[in-house]
């Protein structure tokens, strides 16, 4: 009952707090709004009609309908790579606000757990399943608009962009949530353990520089170690699932259309490209939960509180 | 748990770099408790350190025979009104206060009634950062009483508070069930509570217990008494309270206006 209690008070206060709102929801939505109508003005059909005639000639029979095939890909791929994106950006700034949240919860958390029926387990259940409805909200609402805005705009709704696999997305918007999480308090009980509040504005934004440079460099660079990280193991599976293309270690996100074998037929006869089995990345992103919840119980028990003198300074 | 009191046993506790503003504390409490002192002597310090959330610290503080540290799950065993016990949220006091309740088992109807009492109705929709020191001190005060804990830890529960609702305040404080133990810097509250134990507080050692009405009668001299009943010990130099030399207590607003006197008085 307690985990319940905790749960609802904390969702309460998650979904009520405007921060959450703006730039875990409005901030993203903003930016899905970019990458369909600015980042995305000139991607058309004619476009890649002639990018097409460059390849197959217009008077092949079925061009029209490789035509048609080729831009349902590219549509899908291209708004799967937006949704990923904006979901791993959406979850790394819950998991600023949860840095706050933890750090001053400390001296909370040691009264509640003291003379409560709050254990610091039930706690922190109810604390990490309030963050993950908070997220999956904030995703649900991305994906649904993820899908109205790139339909609108590729196929002005005739057609519906639609995840692939939406069970797929689910899990791994719960799992980046997880992630996140453990990230979330390992830091905020890093700054309590070393009793270094001053290192709290600085950590907090800790998850969101790090998704922002791998994931930014992970689609838009290129590919390698940097897609072993947590961070753009959530993105690169978030795409998979939205897609259900293949993916590929050695390619950025962006040019991970070509490791479709539909479409690698045409465009990347010759390209080397180095697959990923998706159980791969679901292991090692549950490793990257194992050491980061690991480390947040051991700083749970070493920590000793930060003052109230210092939290209140 | 056997109902023995609170204990605490050569305590030295602060916050931080070894700088202990509890300097060898030695306390039982086990009835209601006043903790008399000026400010910065050391009072919510004691009370934070009996609840167990003091970072450094030496020594013992036993709730009941058991250690502070070592108590865990035990609602309704000690509550207070300190304010960094209060979860972080925008939520309104109407909700924060029906979660600690629920789960420190206490009672929220009691909490509204005496909340909406003293404090309006609005008091309930407001957040804890939009209240004003006085609403959110009754606030606090509430919550810690309506726990209807064993112990209660109240810090400076009429500061900010209008006469009216200080008076109010009293009242329920002293209806209220469990062992109370309050510090304050007022003395004007002393009359009101007679059969309180007494504990005067300076420069983080506690000295006592006496009655209230012992208390009032005593005076203070910064001077050598012979027949001094306590000697305080400042880094300044001591001063000694007796029954026949120096100012009477209860002639002071508050203690704090103890130091004022000693030093340009005497």
């Amino acid at each position: 009952m307690a985990v319940l209690k905790t749960y609802r008070f904390y969702l309460k206060s998650l979904i009520k707090d405007p921060y959450y709102w703006f730039w875990a929801v409005f901030f993203m939505l903003f930016w899905l709004v970019m990458g369909a109508f600015i980042y995305g003005s000139t991607m058309t059909k004619d476009s890649l009609r002639r990018d097409l005639e460059k390849i197959i000639p217009p008077s092949t029979p079925m061009f029209e309908s490789i035509l048609e095939d080729m831009w349902n890909k590219s549509t899908l791929y291209y708004t799967g790579s937006w949704y990923s994106s904006t979901a791993l950006y959406s979850l790394t700034t819950i998991a600023m606000g949860l840095v706050h949240y933890i750090y001053y919860s400390t001296i909370p958390i040691r009264y509640l757990t003291k003379y409560s029926k709050a254990s610091s387990t039930r706690f922190y259940t109810g604390l990490t399943l309030a963050s993950l409805t908070t997220s999956l909200i904030a995703t649900g609402i991305l994906v649904a608009s993820t899908i109205i805005l790139y339909s609108y705009k590729f196929h002005e709704l005739n057609k519906f962009i639609l995840p692939k696999n939406p069970l797929g997305v689910f899990t791994v918007t719960v799992t980046g949530g997880v992630f996140m999480f453990f990230f979330s308090t390992t830091l905020a009980l890093l700054v309590v353990a070393m009793r270094k509040p001053r290192l709290l504005g600085m950590l907090s934004f800790v998850p969101l520089m790090l998704s922002y440079a791998l994931g930014m460099y992970g689609l838009m660079a290129g590919g390698g170690l940097v897609h072993l990280s947590p961070f753009n193991i959530i993105l690169l599976l978030a795409f998979h699932y939205y897609t259900e293309s293949p993916i590929s270690l050695n390619l950025r996100v962006v040019d991970m259309w070509r490791a479709d074998p539909e479409v690698k037929e045409w465009f990347s006869k010759d390209l080397a490209i180095q697959l990923a089995d998706p159980a791969i990345l679901w292991i090692i992103l549950g490793f990257w939960i194992l050491i980061t919840a690991g480390i947040s119980l051991i700083l749970l028990r070493v920590q000793k509180g930060v003052s109230v003198e210092e939290i209140l300074s | 748990m056997l109902f023995v009191g609170i204990e605490l046993v050569d305590l030295y506790a602060g916050y931080r770099g070894g700088q202990f503003i509890l300097r060898g504390v030695d306390l039982r409490i086990t009835s209601n408790t006043i903790i008399l002192g000026p400010n910065g002597s050391g009072k919510t310090t004691l009370l934070r350190t009996i609840l167990g959330v003091t970072v450094s610290k030496r020594g013992r503080v036993l709730i009941d025979g058991v250690d502070v540290d070592s108590v865990r799950g035990r609602p309704g065993l000690v509550a207070t009104n300190l304010p960094e016990v209060v979860i972080f949220t925008r939520l309104p006091v109407k909700h924060v206060a029906s979660y600690y309740l629920d789960v420190l088992g206490g009672d929220y109807e009691f909490f509204k009634d005496l909340a909406t009492r003293l404090g309006g109705v609005e008091v309930l929709e407001k957040r804890f950062r939009e209240l004003s020191a006085g609403l959110k001190k009754i606030v606090l005060n509430t919550l810690a009483i309506a726990t209807r804990a064993r112990y209660i830890l109240l810090d400076e529960p009429f500061e900010s508070l209008d006469p009216a609702k200080r008076v109010a305040m009293l009242k329920e404080i002293v209806r209220a069930s469990g062992v109370k133990v309050m510090d304050t810097h007022a003395t004007w509250l002393l009359r009101a509570l007679p059969e309180w134990d007494t504990y005067l507080m300076a420069e983080g050692l506690v000295y006592g217990p006496l009655r209230p009405r012992e208390l009032e009668e005593l005076r203070v001299s910064k001077e050598p008494v012979e027949d001094a009943v306590l000697t305080i010990k400042l880094r300044t130099g001591n001063i000694y309270l007796s029954k026949t030399t120096g100012t009477t207590l209860s002639s002071l607003e508050s203690l704090d206006k103890l130091y004022e006197v000693l030093t340009w008085q005497y």
